[in-house]
């Protein structure tokens, strides 16, 4: 099995060579010095023992081991982010998935922050590690990054915790396929009334309730627009749409 | 003044005395909720295992819409207290202001394990399905709180709601009926009206009287008489009431009876009669009378509904 594994993950390596893709890590070196670099950088030593571990008990190859490390060296050496891929490695290993896809799914995951990266610094003097993350999340989880640069390039200037929820909407209704106009015409509403708190991020789980009930998006987002301007809340949005409500003082209402 | 300090001198020396079950409530009751979250997070700073302390303080949070602020403290409360229902219906409500529902429901199943006569948790899981229009199930809760809190109106209105997702429409004509009859003001009256309606029974209807929407009893009359039924009376005392307090309010009262133009002006005097009885500050001028031979169509907008016999208000512009 281990032998199996290390061949197709050399098969992967080549496709990439061949096919013109550069792997966005270096695939070289020990283990252990990878692991050195790694910790040198910053990288947690959780995962990186977790990989040692798994190779010293023969249950991956050095390549193997050297290849996972690898997209969490490339990361912290670029800047990135690497929870997101720390937390994607240990949930590989403790599903006991084959090395060969944990290290294609970091990958992915490499390539949409570098793409994230790329994007945010073209437009925004800084770049905050959250706004990073959401973007860089997004993407990995197939966000159009069109959908994205429109955003970042129209909205930069807007103050840093509204800016991040916005982003964060874009990145949530775009994971469930909602209409992007829709979502650019109420984040306009909220930026012109004052009204995006955090708390609209959670509007995907009342758009995924509201499609169960067969209402429209075009129906939930001009209520969330038409909820924004006048500064409401998310849960405004539901009773809009005919959803019910609960008392948050635990006073009944009968009027 | 003194009394205040009185107040809030037992309120100290009751919180100093670890008394947050005491105390909690009376910050809910005041809306004094960011004083509450000083009072009672001291409190449980220093008593890191005071369930009831944290319980209020996630209660206030929740109060003043911080949800997320709220939560850790609830599900403190919860740990220390895992079978106390309140504990964990409040951590319910919390989870749905932050729209995590299905956290929410596992909340209130988890709280009527301990309590199934928590009323508010059977009529919250009551929401959720009616939410995801799972009605039949949303009934079933409905009916449990109405069984332990029989004018419960959350649980009337939206076990109309419900009949009406099962498609059950003479039940759901009953159901808003009822509701109607123990709530006849405010919103949500308006709106069980306006639903009434829309299956063909106008007992009830909404009118625009000056400048707010009202929904008063339909006029009806004692069979084979001129008289007005009681309820159609008391009803017109809310008109009385709104033109003393309002004198620019004048009302045109039209009535409708099909094939009978006579006793439609019989219908109308009588109505305008029933409002000018014992108020002789209202002008008899402010209450203009129009009356027709013909049945009056109501158009909802989805649907147009015939009514032989009605009475309607209209505020007159000017």
């Amino acid at each position: 099995m281990n032998k199996l594994c290390s061949i197709a993950v050399l098969i992967a390596f080549w496709s990439l060579i061949v096919f013109g893709v550069q792997p966005s890590f270096a695939v070289g070196g020990t283990l252990a010095d990878q692991k050195t670099r790694a910790l040198e950088c910053g990288v947690s030593s959780e995962s990186l023992d977790e990989v040692e571990a798994l190779v010293k008990a023969g249950s991956f190859s050095e390549g193997e081991g050297v290849a996972l490390v690898s997209p969490l060296l490339t990361a912290c050496e670029k800047g990135l982010p690497v929870a997101p891929l720390q937390g994607k490695l240990a949930e590989g290993l403790a599903k006991q998935v084959a090395p060969l896809r944990i290290v294609q799914a970091l990958n992915v995951k490499l390539e949409a922050y570098g793409n994230a990266s790329l994007l945010l610094n073209r437009h925004m003097k800084s770049v905050t590690p959250e706004v990073l993350g959401v973007v860089g999340e997004g993407l990995s989880r197939g966000v159009s990054q069109q959908d994205f640069e429109a955003y970042v390039a129209e909205y930069n200037a807007q103050p840093s915790e509204i800016f991040l929820t916005g982003a964060e909407m874009i990145s949530l209704l775009g994971q469930i396929g909602f209409d992007p106009e829709q979502t650019r015409t109420m984040l306009e509403a909220g930026f012109v009334s004052g009204g995006l708190t955090p708390q609209w991020r959670y509007l995907v789980r009342v758009v995924l309730v509201a499609r169960q009930r067969g209402v429209s998006d075009s129906t939930i987002g001009e209520a969330a627009a038409a909820v924004l301007s006048e500064r409401g809340t998310v849960n405004d949005v539901s009773a809009r749409l005919g959803f019910t409500s609960r008392s948050m003082t635990g006073r009944v209402k009968s009027q | 003044m003194k009394s205040s300090i009185a107040l809030l001198l037992v309120l100290t020396v009751l919180c100093m005395a670890g008394c947050a079950k005491v105390v909690g409530p009376y910050y809910l009751e005041q809306e004094k909720y960011a004083e509450g979250i000083e009072v009672l997070g001291e409190r449980f700073q220093e008593n890191p295992d005071d369930a009831s302390s944290a319980f209020y303080v996630g209660r206030y949070y929740l109060a003043l819409n911080e949800p997320e602020k709220g939560l850790p403290y609830l599900e403190k409360a919860v740990t220390l207290e895992p079978e106390n229902a309140d504990y964990v219906f409040w951590t319910g409500v919390a989870y749905w202001a932050i729209l995590d529902f299905e956290r929410e429901e596992a909340a209130y199943k988890q709280a009527l394990r301990f309590d199934p006569k928590h009323i508010s948790a059977n009529l919250y899981l009551g929401h959720g399905y009616v939410d995801r229009g799972e009605w039949a199930k949303a009934l079933v809760q409905y009916d449990k709180v109405i069984a332990l809190d029989k004018y419960n109106p959350e649980a009337l209105y939206n076990r109309a709601v419900a009949l009406d997702g099962l498609g059950e429409t003479t039940e759901e004509i009953a159901a808003w009926k009822k509701f109607l009859e123990y709530y006849p003001d405010g919103s949500l009256a308006m709106e069980a009206t306006a639903r009434l309606n829309l299956q063909g029974d106008f007992l009830y209807r909404n009118f625009i009287i000056g400048k707010r929407n009202v929904t008063l009893k339909s006029m009806t009359f004692k069979p084979g008489t001129i008289h007005l039924d009681a309820d159609s009376r008391a009803s017109l005392d809310v008109l009385s009431a709104m033109m003393l307090a309002n004198e620019q309010l004048t009302l045109h009262i039209v009535a409708f009876q099909q094939g009978d133009v006579e006793r439609a002006k019989v219908n109308a005097k009588a109505v305008r009669d029933s409002i000018l009885n014992g108020h002789s500050d209202i002008d008899p001028s402010r209450l203009l009378l129009s009356w027709f031979g013909t049945a009056e169509l109501v158009d909802l907008g989805e649907k147009e509904f015939i009514l032989d016999q009605s009475v309607k208000f209209i505020t007159e512009v000017r």
